[in-house]
């Protein structure tokens, strides 16, 4: 079951296209990364999905609506952070929190409060309810906000660039409260970044678009593997000699091999290391080789990344 | 529409106007200028130089063109009277007009710039909330302070009116007068 299926969606403002032909599924559970660079579509394409604004061609459904029929039924289905806060900050917490929680159309005050309560104490943010929001620090806005999302219990949420702006401490709070929303709670989310460390930490699949264009969608780690055919295998031994490096060299997994005699460390270059790394290690150990640790060197998701970008600027 | 929806709004913006000393300040100066300080300058300027400035021939003309029904009221009066009489039942009342104006123009602006000027409007057009329902709550935000603010300057300006004439027409109280 799809919670959120686009097909050829498309915005243009006046002449400029911000989201082009854009197609996209999402399964119930997931939490999907959108990356991309600044100006890449990321937020339009959200915008378009919470049925903020309509898209000019292409259609999509979000939680069983179509976002062009129903948009209020979309609306009372999903949670979204926008790119501000957007709290009022003469207001206090709880008032924000009371106000929208009625606005999404939870009429018993009771039910509210219960609701309001459990949401900020989940954020350690009850004592300090009855402050006004202007006095919040960018970090305790930000967790405000995503506890703002949460409070209609939907099953989709949007989120805006969550950790834009913030220091790593409240970053990691915020990613602790993603995964324990998509962990504990089974919400489905969509999560709009070009933090690719918390991409590669949240979500379990991503696309990648640029200039409103989406250029890859997959796993972190089949990106990961799409950016380069060959993985790296780092292995430290104890100590070196010329027989070795033989070993290595002659060994039929390895492609290329690169000794740092200082340091003591073989570089070889293979291509599946499932494959290669037990083969390997197992041919170097029986030559009498003292190995200390190995690693598998991936490319991470951010060489990816640049990788796809710079090729599409080109 | 849901009418509880519109009365959120209303109170949710009623909440942020009451806080803001930037709206609140025009829309009870102004009203407060004009209840108070106004009749207090206008009814004491004959007690400073009666003679000149509210001589007979510099009002002649004004008299004479006057409604038939407002010289009836005036008939038997003394000048200063009359004079009095005029300026605050003919011409600083209508003042009283702009405000409602004023009021609801600054909440309104406010309220519906204000949303766009502070982001978040954003949030508040991912609600359910329907157009319609925003809307009319926030033309009522501006609309029942307005009214209210109004009524009660004028209740003032009564009251101060009174206060400052009633020597002056022998215990006679000019408002609330008949229409």
């Amino acid at each position: 079951m799809f919670s959120v299926v686009a097909e050829g969606l498309t915005r243009k403002f006046n002449s400029f296209t911000a989201v082009q032909n854009l197609n996209l599924k999402i399964e119930e559970g997931e939490v999907f990364g959108l990356l991309g660079p600044n100006g890449a579509g990321k937020t339009t394409t959200l915008r378009m999905l919470a049925a903020l604004i309509s898209p000019t061609e292409g259609s999509a459904t979000v939680a069983g609506f179509d976002i062009r029929r129903d948009p209020s039924k979309v609306r009372q289905n999903v949670g979204i952070l926008t790119e501000n806060p957007s709290l009022y900050e003469r207001l206090s917490a709880f008032e924000n929190m009371d106000f929208f929680a009625e606005a999404y159309g939870i009429t018993d005050a009771n039910e509210r409060h219960l609701r309001i309560r459990e949401a900020l104490e989940f954020l350690s943010l009850w004592n300090r309810r009855n402050d006004k929001v202007a006095n919040y620090s960018k970090g305790m806005k930000q967790k405000l906000a995503i506890a703002r999302t949460t409070l209609h219990k939907p099953k989709i949420l949007f989120l805006d660039e969550p950790t834009a702006g913030l220091d790593p401490e409240s970053s990691k709070e915020i990613r602790d409260l993603i995964t324990q929303l998509s962990e504990r709670e089974k919400r489905t989310i969509l999560l709009c970044t070009h933090h690719l460390e918390d991409a590669e930490k949240l979500c379990s699949r991503v696309l990648i678009m640029n200039r409103s264009k989406a250029l890859v969608t997959g796993t972190p780690e089949e990106l990961q593997e799409k950016a380069s055919s060959q993985t790296i295998i780092k292995i430290q031994l104890k100590e070196f000699s010329p027989k070795i490096i033989d070993v290595a060299k002659q060994n039929s997994q390895a492609k290329m091999v690169n000794a740092n005699t200082q340091e003591g460390t073989l570089l070889i270059n293979v291509n599946d290391p499932r494959v290669a790394t037990p083969e390997i290690v197992y041919d170097l150990v029986k030559n009498g080789a003292k190995i200390l640790s190995v690693n598998v060197l991936r490319p991470s998701l951010e060489d990816t990344y640049l990788k796809l970008i710079k090729e599409e600027i080109r | 529409m849901n009418g509880h929806k519109v009365w959120l709004v209303f109170r949710k913006d009623w909440r942020e106007i009451r806080r803001n000393r930037q709206v609140l300040t025009p829309i009870l100066v102004i009203p407060i200028l004009v209840s108070v300080l106004l009749p207090v300058v206008i009814v004491s300027i004959p007690n400073f130089s009666p003679s000149t400035t509210f001589s007979s021939g510099n009002l002649a003309s004004f008299l004479t063109n006057l409604p038939a029904s407002v010289i009836n009221e005036i008939t038997g009066m003394t000048v200063q009277q009359s004079t009095i009489y005029l300026l605050v039942l003919y011409f600083l009342a209508p003042i009283f007009l702009i405000v409602p104006i004023m009021a609801s123009s600054v909440i309104a602006s406010d309220s519906f710039a204000g949303e766009k000027e502070r982001k978040t409007i954003e949030a508040l057009l991912a609600t359910p909330l329907t157009d319609a329902e925003l809307f009319l709550g926030k033309i009522l935000v501006a609309f029942i302070p307005a009214i209210i603010i109004t009524f009660a300057s004028f209740a003032i300006y009564s009251v101060v009116v009174d206060f400052l004439t009633v020597d002056m027409f022998n215990g006679l109280r000019l408002l609330p007068n008949q229409i």
